[in-house]
């Protein structure tokens, strides 16, 4: 499903280059469940960048589902984005003025515009799936912030992705939320779909398949 | 098209829940649009005037007034006989004022025209019921009369005032006919050069050489086949109606020249409501860009997550692009609305034709949508320079 193989990423402050990811190699196969520990500062938010197509590294090859994406162009990488992944970032932002609906279905706008009644029913049966079927046309300011964290579950599920990447997803979350949340992804990832996940809370982590940690810009296995 | 459809549709959404700064932004918009549309308003309503009257008068019409000494009947045959086939019409008129009865009702002091057949071909005067004066009318002094059409109408409220008698002074007239209402555009030249030809009786001007003993012949409209023949002739009819005249006060009117520096007024202040208008639409626009720049900051995580769900930034640059273009329109389609109805109070309160159409409504509107497509780029490059896991972790 993944393979980064000498992935490396810097920037520049400055007069200087600052390396953050060096040199960085990770595996995972199709329905696999990974979690990647890290200190602040250590470059979770850029190896997402990086596995979530948002950005390009510096060196070094990322395959995706059997495509080398580390050379595809913005549009490209937009495309693929928009296809084949799904994102659960820790706050979970929203469109402030669509509804929780329009909300789910947003990246069908960059993907197949046409039919957005069939859109906009995937987007009912996804929240419904979540638990959120009560809440079909709030707007997110009237969610709670674990009813937001699931329905940010349902949008990154909409495209029907390979894969899940997931940024501190209970970071924000109370102990009730954060079990309801961990419940959710162990049963998607039951269901087959591939998940990454970043992460500080340890116990959190320990429902991943594997465990990693990110030290000076490389991964680490834990308990290996 | 569906991919345009979604951008306008989620305009509409930002701005439907944000309906305040979006009334706030386009105000500029508005004023700019109505300032533009009222100019453009302005400056149709005189062109239609000019066109209209100028099909109307002529180019090529000349009209001749006496003060205090009538026009000599040989001096009139004389221009005829000089000028020869250049003067496509020459029309002696004598005007007069006088009080006017019928059966029904009695107008004071109306304008009484005395004049030929030709006179009806020379003002385009349409006939609404019987007839205009003949040459059977001259040669023989019937005492018939025509009526203008308000005349008519005061005088005989119910209709049927062709085959009725009127008083004219003294005298008594068969009504033979009844024009219909003149066409002409009010001509306010701050006289009485065109005067309102539904209120005048018409009456049969008599062998001019026995003019004397009525009104005096006091107006020649001399007609030509253009405005450089009526020029280059205008000096010769000068000559011939002045030579040896002491005391004679000729008045010497062109109908195009006056209509042409009416329009050329309005020309002017509309240029200068159109600087004024750029002026507006330029803050107009600032007023966007402002609300734009500040809307992009307030929408950075929208705009990281929009990045994260597949949009390229040319999608960005389209959707901040849209929402100004469209909110500025609305401004647009507001100034049009606000635009009408000061042009209408403008050409109330000045007297001056104004014509609201599609050529205001069409510059209005593309000139809104433009102020805010340019008003939007800019914000919307910054939306699109967003950094999306930054901004989605942090804000």
């Amino acid at each position: 499903m993944i393979r980064a193989a000498g992935l490396a990423k810097s920037y520049r402050q400055a007069a200087r280059v600052v390396p953050v990811l060096e040199n960085l190699d990770l595996e995972m196969a199709a329905g696999e469940f990974v979690a990647i520990m890290g200190s602040s500062g250590a470059g979770k938010s850029t190896l997402l960048q990086l596995l979530g197509c948002l950005d390009t590294p510096d060196g070094g090859e990322y395959w995706l589902a059997d495509a080398e994406v580390s050379q595809l162009d913005s549009d490209a990488l937009a495309m693929v984005r928009n296809r084949h992944i799904g994102f659960v970032f820790q706050s979970a932002h929203f469109v402030d003025y669509l509804d929780l609906v329009d909300n789910v279905a947003l990246s069908a706008e960059y993907g197949d515009p046409a039919q957005p009644e069939a859109h906009r029913q995937r987007a009912r049966e996804l929240l419904q799936r979540v638990g959120l079927g009560h809440r079909l046309d709030h707007l997110p300011a009237e969610l709670s912030g674990g009813e937001r964290q699931r329905a940010a579950v349902a949008r990154a599920l909409f495209a029907d992705p390979e894969l899940l990447l997931a940024d501190e997803p209970t970071g924000n979350l109370d102990d009730e939320n954060t079990h309801a949340l961990v419940g959710l992804l162990c049963e998607l990832n039951r269901d087959g779909l591939t998940i990454l996940m970043v992460t500080h809370d340890v116990e959190v982590a320990r429902i991943a398949g594997r465990r990693y940690a990110l030290r000076s810009g490389r991964l680490e296995e834990l308990d290996a | 098209m569906s991919r345009w459809r979604a951008r306008i549709r989620s305009a509409l959404q930002v701005w439907r829940h944000h309906r305040v700064q979006a009334l706030l932004s386009v105000l500029g918009v508005v004023a700019g649009v109505s300032g533009l549309v009222t100019v453009v308003a302005i400056g149709e309503g005189a062109r239609r005037e000019f066109n209209e009257a100028i099909g109307l008068l002529g180019g090529g019409t000349l009209v001749v007034r006496s003060s205090g000494t009538a026009i000599a009947p040989e001096r009139i045959a004389a221009v005829q006989r000089i000028l020869g086939a250049e003067l496509d019409q020459l029309v002696p008129v004598a005007n007069g004022q006088m009080a006017i009865q019928s059966q029904l009702a009695r107008v004071d002091g109306i304008r009484v025209v005395e004049t030929g057949r030709d006179y009806q071909r020379a003002q385009r005067l349409e006939v609404y019921d019987g007839r205009f004066i003949t040459w059977y009318d001259q040669d023989q002094q019937t005492r018939v009369c025509v009526l203008g059409w308000e005349l008519g109408r005061s005088l005989f409220p119910q209709g049927g005032a062709v085959g009725q008698q009127v008083r004219l002074g003294n005298d008594v007239y068969m009504v033979v006919g009844w024009l219909a209402p003149t066409s002409r555009p009010e001509l306010d030249f701050g006289g009485a050069e065109l005067p309102d030809l539904d209120q005048v009786a018409y009456i049969p001007l008599v062998d001019t050489a026995a003019k004397a003993s009525r009104a005096s012949l006091d107006e020649l409209i001399l007609r030509f086949d253009d405005e450089a023949d009526m020029m280059r002739a205008s000096a010769a009819v000068q000559r011939i109606l002045e030579f040896d005249t002491p005391g004679a006060v000729f008045e010497y009117v062109v109908p195009i020249e006056m209509l042409r520096q009416k329009y050329q007024l309005q020309t002017v202040v509309g240029l200068l409501l159109m600087g004024t208008t750029a002026v507006m639409l330029v803050v107009g626009g600032i007023g966007i860009m402002n609300t734009m720049l500040m809307t992009v900051l307030r929408r950075r995580p929208e705009i990281g997550l929009r990045l994260a769900l597949g949009a390229r930034r040319r999608d960005i640059i389209e959707q901040f692009v849209t929402e100004s273009a469209l909110v500025s329109a609305l401004g647009g389609l507001a100034g049009l609305l606000v635009g009408a109805i000061v042009a209408r109070l403008v050409g109330w309160q000045l007297g001056w034709p104004v014509e609201v159409g599609l050529v205001a409504g069409i510059a209005g509107i593309f000139a809104a949508i433009a102020v805010g497509i340019l008003a939007g780029a800019y914000p919307a490059m910054q939306a699109a320079a967003v950094q999306p896991i930054r901004t989605l972790n942090h804000g």
